[in-house]
């Protein structure tokens, strides 16, 4: 099998983007992005996008 | 194969309150999706899980790829919206439903943005891991896209994959441990069953 060439464990931590903010902060900035967006319908992504 | 990874064939629910979470995991779409939709049936187990990486800090990587199949995922939902589910793949060239569809994209980016805000997290581009793909469609029998999520977490080293596809259980325990909802937890261990 075809390997997947891996990155080092300093280059991993090099790109790693950390949020600022409190674990509080982080609840409720995650709950409130998840309330935006509004639809009517539903999809199943798997079998609608991937066609598993 | 230790002993809980031989019960459990390294695939938990989402919701398990006493799970314990590893210090980093990859991210696939069809988990995204449900965590930011409302709308959809696993929203608040993915949602709660989203919560409990982010307040625990655990880092989160994922492929570029996955913000590409949330605009897809979009476009589609628009169509269904518009057109209902027997008809929506016929009216994919419609012009009536783009402007939705833009309006709906942006604000799904603008939800993803605001979870990466929260999150510890990394972004690994596609042409880092193409090489990959077709040793693992073959190997596993993987969709090309399932492929480039799981050359991801090879590529980070991370055997943690957080999904709502069924398709990863096909990679063995010993590679890969799978956060799946609680309803899919028997389907993936009864694979692995068959897969070891």
């Amino acid at each position: 099998m075809t390997k997947v060439k891996t990155i080092s464990a300093s280059e991993k931590a090099a790109r790693v983007v950390r949020s600022k903010l409190t674990p509080a902060q982080k609840r409720a900035a995650i709950r409130a992005a998840t309330k935006k967006v509004r639809t009517s319908a539903r999809i199943d992504f798997v079998r609608s996008v991937r066609g598993g | 194969m230790t002993g809980r990874r031989s019960r459990t064939r390294a695939v938990y629910p989402l919701d398990e309150p006493t799970l314990t979470l590893p210090r980093e995991v990859v991210l696939d779409t069809s988990f995204v999706v449900d965590a930011l939709l409302p709308g959809q049936p696993r929203h608040e187990e993915c949602r709660d899980f989203l919560e409990r990486l982010g307040e625990h800090g655990i880092v989160a990587h994922f492929n570029r790829l996955l913000e590409v199949e949330l605009l897809e995922a979009t476009y589609r939902l628009v169509l269904r919206e518009r057109y209902g589910k027997d008809q929506w793949r016929r009216r994919r060239l419609d012009g009536r439903a783009r402007r939705r569809a833009s309006r709906l994209t942006g604000e799904l980016l603008d939800a993803w943005h605001g979870v990466l805000s929260a999150l510890s997290y990394s972004v690994v581009e596609l042409q880092e891991v193409v090489d990959g793909i077709p040793g693992l469609m073959a190997g596993y029998g993987l969709s090309s896209y399932d492929a480039v999520h799981l050359a991801t977490a090879f590529r980070v080293q991370v055997r943690s994959m957080v999904t709502l596809d069924t398709g990863f259980a096909t990679v063995p325990a010993s590679h890969l441990e799978l956060f799946v909802s609680a309803r899919q937890v028997s389907r993936c261990r009864s694979v692995r069953a068959g897969v070891g």
